[in-house]
């Protein structure tokens, strides 16, 4: 079985007056159908790591495997379709287009993908919402939403195109407990659902036992899960 | 496509006064490009027609532009004959009528025959030097509108008197000379006459108006000493701007020498072409400096979308769709600029059309506008160019932002 997502001793060094190791010799594979979650101390090297496998950043050496096919070579349009087509990304802030109703930023990556209809895209975008419990908020713009809210049509922005990833980034860190949970449960019932992954880092160890597999970032290296988390 | 209008007009509509601004900058601008050409070309026309109807678009004269080949050079080619001039032992265009024929017979033109003799006006004891011009008030007025020019008496009164001449209104009113009045006549070569003065024109050519007097061939020739004698051909050209070309080919056909109009006011063409120059680099300017109007607004945009435009691209819209949205929106500011500048400008030629001013001759005279297509698709297109072009930097900028960038920055 070919893994989802596969990285080969990816490394990202950013450039400047003194070079900083955002990550380093990173080797990992994502399988279809698991729920992994990434934990590491604050400033570790988890948000580095997630965009390189979110194909938003590219390695400075190493590689990273979208379903077999290697990347670090590819172009900027080639990796913006795959993004596209075959990777969904939550971020840790909603990252809403501020002046676009809920609906119209659900149907953004199917309007920038152009395969369905205008009205399929209409009733895939509400449907999405329906099922992330936004039915009756589809027509509001981010700015009328409560944080849950918002956060919730980022997850269905990112399940727009049925991507076969969904990487999200400390979705629920700024929220409280009961929208957390509530992200968090729909999260976990995306799993499983057509074979699809996801990838979620998070700074709260009960979450983090939720998922089938956990990774442990610490100076931008993978390590061992402590013991006692 | 529909995508990339769609933010677009959301971006424009979030910005929808500094929009109205550029959109005023456009529409300035080429509102008054469109109003400068009209005016420019207008008045640039109007002078050449005016200039153009009261003068023969091509004179044929009896001189040569260069000496006849002499028998000796023509035998031997080791001759060489230097300092020649033209000058033939008559006078006169040989044999005019079979000249005029076969010109009629191929050039798209009327042909008049006159003679011009250079004369001394004499009255009241002041001599002043004309040029007389004789001809045939028939056939004149196929190669010019003379008859139309007349403020006192008319061209048939050549006819009607002996020695009967016409005079520019400034030379009769610097002699004080009115219709019904004699005058003196003589030639260079000696010849007097006296003649009556039945007429007075008034061209609008100075130069015409002050020195010139009609008379008939006939009187013309016993001035000039010479019967029969015609020393110039005067054609009006069915299509006056095409003159130049047609005299270079009557010159080639019957060996006299032709000069067009344009030849003749070379000095004023060039005058007109220099004004043409500084009017397309004026109108230039505006254009550009209304297009940094534009550049102003989409910088202002993308710095504003830096955010947004990182999520687009992260969630996978490519580099060109995000570079059409802002050339989108500057081709929206510079069409609706272009459309309110047509409007603008159409509206500004009709007003200054409509102004009345007081020619010194008299009579109430419009400015003369000239309503083109060419001006404004020249205007229009300029604008819009400049659009593109100002909006193309800052959308290459925007369409390169790096969305990791951003985001780090942010969370
Ligand atoms: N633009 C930058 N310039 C220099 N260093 C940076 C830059 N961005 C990130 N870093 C450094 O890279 C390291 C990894 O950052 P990253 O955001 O991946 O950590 P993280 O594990 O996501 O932290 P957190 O849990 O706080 O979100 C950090 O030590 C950070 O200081
Ligand atoms: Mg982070």
């Amino acid at each position: 079985m070919t893994p989802l997502i596969e990285t080969r001793k990816a490394t990202r060094i950013l450039r400047g007056e003194i070079d900083t190791t955002l990550v380093r010799d990173i080797d990992l594979a994502i399988n279809p159908g698991e729920f992994v979650a990434i934990t590491g101390p604050s400033g570790s090297g988890k948000s580095s790591l997630m965009y390189l496998l979110g194909l938003l950043d590219t390695p400075t050496s190493g590689d990273v495997l979208i379903q077999g096919k290697p990347t670090a070579k590819m172009d900027e349009d080639a990796r913006a379709k795959l993004r596209l087509e075959t990777l969904g990304f939550v971020f840790q802030f909603h990252f809403l287009l501020a002046e676009f109703s809920a609906l119209d930023n659900v149907t953004l990556p199917m309007r920038a993908l152009g395969k369905l209809s205008d009205k399929a895209m209409r009733a895939r975008g509400l449907d999405l919402l329906t099922r992330l419990g936004l039915k009756d908020h589809a027509h509001k713009r981010p700015d009328q939403l409560s944080g849950g809210q918002r956060q919730r049509v980022a997850i269905a922005r990112a399940l727009a195109n049925d991507p076969q990833v969904i990487l999200a980034d400390e979705p629920t860190g700024n929220l409280d407990t009961a929208s957390t949970e509530q992200v968090f449960g729909i999260i976990q019932t995306l799993v499983g659902e057509a074979g699809r992954s996801v990838i979620i880092v998070t700074h709260d160890p009960h979450l983090a036992r939720r998922a089938s597999r956990r990774l442990h970032v610490v100076d931008g290296q993978l390590a061992p899960v402590p013991e006692d988390d | 496509m529909g995508l990339a209008i769609d933010i677009a007009i959301t971006h424009i509509r979030s910005r929808l006064r500094q929009t109205l601004v550029g959109v005023l900058g456009v529409a300035t601008g080429v509102g008054f490009s469109v109003m400068m050409a009209s005016l420019m070309e207008g008045s640039q026309r109007d002078f050449i027609a005016q200039l153009v109807d009261s003068l023969p678009h091509i004179t044929i004269s009896d001189e040569r532009r260069t000496p006849p080949p002499q028998p000796a050079a023509l035998i031997y080619d080791e001759v060489e004959i230097s300092n020649l001039s033209t000058v033939d032992r008559r006078r006169g265009i040989k044999n005019p009528l079979a000249v005029m024929a076969e010109i009629e017979s191929w050039a798209p033109a009327k042909v008049a025959p006159s003679v011009r003799a250079n004369i001394l006006l004499r009255q009241a004891g002041r001599d002043v030097g004309a040029v007389m011009l004789g001809i045939d008030p028939k056939r004149e007025a196929e190669v010019s509108n003379i008859a139309s020019k007349m403020v006192e008496g008319s061209l048939d009164n050549l006819v009607k008197a002996s020695n009967a001449v016409l005079l520019g209104a400034r030379l009769a009113e610097r002699l004080g000379i009115r219709v019904g009045n004699t005058v003196t006549i003589s030639s260079s070569g000696g010849k007097t006459m006296t003649a009556t003065a039945v007429g007075i024109f008034r061209t609008g050519v100075a130069q015409v108006d002050d020195s010139q007097i009609y008379a008939l061939t006939r009187s013309a020739q016993v001035l000039a000493g010479q019967t029969g004698l015609i020393n110039e051909l005067r054609l009006k050209a069915n299509d006056a701007l095409g003159a130049r070309e047609l005299a270079a080919r009557v010159e080639a056909e019957t060996g006299y020498k032709a000069v067009s109009w344009q030849e003749a006011h070379e000095d004023l063409i060039n005058a007109f072409n220099i004004r043409n120059f500084i009017m397309y680099t004026v109108v230039g300017a505006i254009l550009l400096v209304a297009s940094f109007g534009t550049y102003n607004i989409i910088s202002t945009i993308t710095h504003e979308k830096t955010r947004d435009i990182a999520i687009m691209k992260s969630l996978g819209l490519r580099a060109a769709l995000v570079r059409r949205i802002f050339v989108l929106e500057a081709l929206v500011i510079g069409l609706i600029g272009m459309l309110a500048g047509f409007a603008l400008g159409f509206a500004m030629t009709k007003a200054l059309g409509a102004v009345e001013f007081r020619s010194p001759f008299g009579d109430a005279t419009r400015l003369p506008v000239i309503y083109s297509p060419i001006h404004y698709g020249l205007a229009g297109a300029i604008a819009l160019g400049a659009s593109l072009i100002a909006a193309w930097l800052p959308a290459r900028k925007a369409a390169s932002v790096n969305p990791v960038e951003i985001i780090r920055g942010a969370s």
